[in-house]
């Protein structure tokens, strides 16, 4: 996986310092934002957590150290920053809580939940698998999903975005115990 | 004796010399007038009167700044103004044998071919021309025949004493003036001693003020302080004080001290006084003697009552010397330490002595204490930083001052007072959005003088901290520099770079 090329923002040091005035910082954290978001599509990370470290269980080709750290220029965003970055991220939409109350970690989704959904719909359409019961494990892991952007898809994004295309009526949702196994489009 | 040159300071202050030399009052909007006459140039000046000269500084005129020695002022009298024409100091100024010598001798001969009646001019007696010489070269105007010399004589013995004949009208209204009674008006004819009319004694002292004045003013001698904001007293009372004082001293100092003392009753005041045991008025002296003895009796009781409280404060003070004693030994301490507190040099000297708010007018006090404050700044180059905060000045002029400290809200009124007196600095004030302001002075020069474009183009050039940036503007004032930079970063000119090195401040670029 070729490394991930940082807007030159990213070796500005006051970057890495909550500016005092506030329409400036707005703008700073619109572009920690983007990048977060640029970052985590770039190296497939699904989960990030609030120190920006990707939470990840195969770590090949995935930097292990922070996004919030250049050690380049030497300088890291503090804790609470960060913390104002995510939660920012969480407000946008384009994150999600794992775990609410502690607020340690999120979901990064890069693209929203209507995104994947459609996503797969298409995937599903193009490949002619409508009709076809598929488990989640196919389309996380599966031969034919190597190419498509979901492919190795975190459970709880993939689950979440299934249950917006049942509510749609364009899947249905076999479950075992309250747990999903397999979906057919319809 | 005459007005001499004084150089002022840039600020418009008197130069002193001397430093004993003490400002005790000032007066602006002043209007000098020689003898009647207005003189144009000086008619908004300012006064300084000091306890040996009385000064006046023209801000009109930079160059036109004067100054007269107490002692050489002979009298002021004072014109209490009517409707629109001001109060008034008439002083009267000393002459001097000097100015003598400069006034024009007039001899006047008869033509003994053709009877014309001629008048010359010169600058020096007759006695003094020598015939041999053959000074005397001047002719008589109407055939150019010379005089001979014993004619010339006989002229000018009459010409010499003052000419009555040449200002007939002046003349007449003096005499006049001198011979009208300043009681009833009448005029009596000038030989009378007393008024034909009510017996007044017509040679009284103020009859030959005036003519002393008349005659000062045929050397213009005579000048006259018009004060145009009405407000003569406060400055008559310091002048007459003052000059009392420098003449008592003047004399002293060339022991002149009652020289003239033996002259004293040959002065003609003392029999016109007298009046003739003649006239209805006597009558009326009569009963004044009566009053006069019954004031008599009533003064010699109050003075017994007056030397019996003597007794007793004599017992008092009796009483009182150990307790005084103590008090002089206390006074004693507290000298000491004023000395001392002369000695102790401070590192900023003010050149023109500490001016004491007195009763002097607010905003004139201001304003001149601001004089001195611009000389102070010039002086010790307190704005060569481009400038200085209003604090520091504050701290660093207090303690030059040493002694009767300025409270700091008077010392802002005067910093405002700045640029009205025609000064190159001034009081701006620095203010943010957050409500806090700082004071500094800077050079009016640089009006356009902005300390954030200064920091933004010296961070645009590099990116430093405050230190560097303090530094690159001159090590100028810490606290208000950060108070700049905090501000453009608030405003989000600037960005911050916060790390374990420091805060460095960029120019935003990015955001």
């Amino acid at each position: 996986m070729s490394s991930f090329e940082f807007p030159s923002i990213y070796n500005f040091p006051p970057f890495f310092t909550k500016q005092p005035n506030n329409s400036v910082w707005k703008s700073q954290l619109q572009q920690w934002t983007t990048l977060v978001l640029d970052y985590c599509k770039h190296y497939r990370i699904w989960r990030l957590s609030t120190a920006g470290t990707p939470i990840v269980e195969d770590a090949t080709g995935v930097p292990s150290d922070s996004l919030f750290t250049n050690s380049i220029i030497d300088r890291h965003l503090k804790p609470e920053v960060c913390q104002e970055i995510i939660a920012s991220l969480v407000d946008q939409g384009r994150a999600q809580w794992i775990d609410k109350t502690a607020q340690k970690s999120v979901l990064v989704l890069w693209y929203s939940i209507s995104e994947w959904s459609d996503l797969l719909l298409n995937w599903v359409d193009s490949t002619g698998q409508k009709g076809v019961v598929l488990t989640l494990y196919e389309i996380q892991h599966g031969n034919l999903t190597l190419s498509e952007e979901f492919h190795s898809i975190d459970e709880t994004t993939l689950t979440q975005a299934l249950e917006l295309l049942e509510k749609k009526g364009k899947v249905l949702m076999m479950k075992e115990n309250k747990n999903v196994v397999g979906v057919k489009f319809i | 004796m005459t007005w001499k040159k004084i150089k002022a300071t840039q600020s418009g202050r008197p130069f002193f010399d001397d430093i004993d030399e003490v400002i005790v009052y000032i007066q602006d909007d002043i209007g000098l007038y020689q003898d009647n006459t207005k003189l144009d140039k000086f008619q908004t000046v300012r006064f300084y009167l000091t306890n040996k000269r009385l000064i006046f500084i023209n801000e009109l005129f930079p160059e036109e700044n004067y100054y007269i020695l107490l002692h050489e002022i002979q009298e002021v009298s004072l014109y209490q103004g009517f409707i629109n024409s001001s109060p008034k100091l008439i002083l009267d100024l000393v002459k001097t044998e000097g100015e003598e010598t400069k006034r024009m001798y007039r001899i006047s001969w008869i033509c003994t071919i053709c009877s014309f009646s001629n008048h010359v001019q010169l600058d020096k007696p007759l006695a003094k021309f020598n015939e041999a010489n053959n000074e005397i070269n001047f002719k008589c105007s109407m055939c150019g025949i010379k005089p001979e010399r014993l004619i010339l004589k006989d002229g000018s013995s009459k010409a010499d004493s003052f000419e009555p004949e040449l200002k007939p009208v002046e003349a007449t209204t003096a005499s006049k003036r001198k011979h009208r009674c300043p009681q009833c008006t009448f005029v009596n004819h000038p030989s009378m001693l007393n008024c034909e009319m009510c017996n007044f004694p017509l040679r009284d002292k103020d009859s030959f003020d005036d003519s002393d004045i008349l005659l000062g003013s045929k050397d213009s001698t005579t000048f006259k302080l018009s004060f145009h904001d009405k407000k003569v007293q406060p400055f008559s009372d310091k002048l007459q004080h003052y000059i009392e004082k420098s003449q008592h001293d003047f004399l002293k100092r060339f022991n002149r001290m009652n020289m003239n003392v033996v002259q004293q009753p040959a002065s003609p005041v003392g029999p016109s006084k007298e009046t003739p045991k003649k006239g209805i008025h006597d009558l009326e002296n009569n009963s004044s003697n009566f009053i006069d003895s019954s004031f008599l009796n009533d003064s010699l009781s109050g003075l017994g009552r007056l030397m019996r409280h003597a007794e007793k404060l004599i017992r008092l003070s009796e009483s009182m010397k150990p307790l005084m004693m103590n008090l002089h030994q206390c006074s004693h301490e507290n000298h000491q330490l004023i000395s001392l507190l002369k000695s102790n040099k401070p590192p900023h000297k003010i050149n023109n002595g500490i001016i004491v708010e007195s009763d002097t007018k607010k905003s004139l006090y201001h304003k001149e204490v601001a004089r001195q404050l611009v000389e102070f700044i010039l002086n010790y180059d307190l704005v060569q930083n481009d400038f200085i905060s209003l604090c520091e000045l504050y701290k660093l002029y207090n303690k030059s001052r040493g002694l009767n400290l300025l409270s700091p809200s008077t010392f802002k009124l005067i910093c405002e007072q700045l640029e009205n007196v025609n000064s190159i600095v001034k009081l701006y004030q620095i203010e943010y959005h957050n409500n806090n302001s700082f004071y500094i002075i800077s050079k009016t020069s640089s009006t356009n003088y902005n300390l954030s474009n200064k920091v933004n183009t010296l961070l645009e050039e590099n990116p430093s901290d405050l230190k560097q940036l303090q530094i690159a503007m001159n090590n100028c004032n810490f606290s208000i520099l950060k108070s700049v930079v905090d501000e453009l970063c608030s405003e989000g000119v600037i960005v911050l770079d916060q790390s374990i090195g420091g805060n460095v401040y960029y120019i935003n670029h990015y955001f």
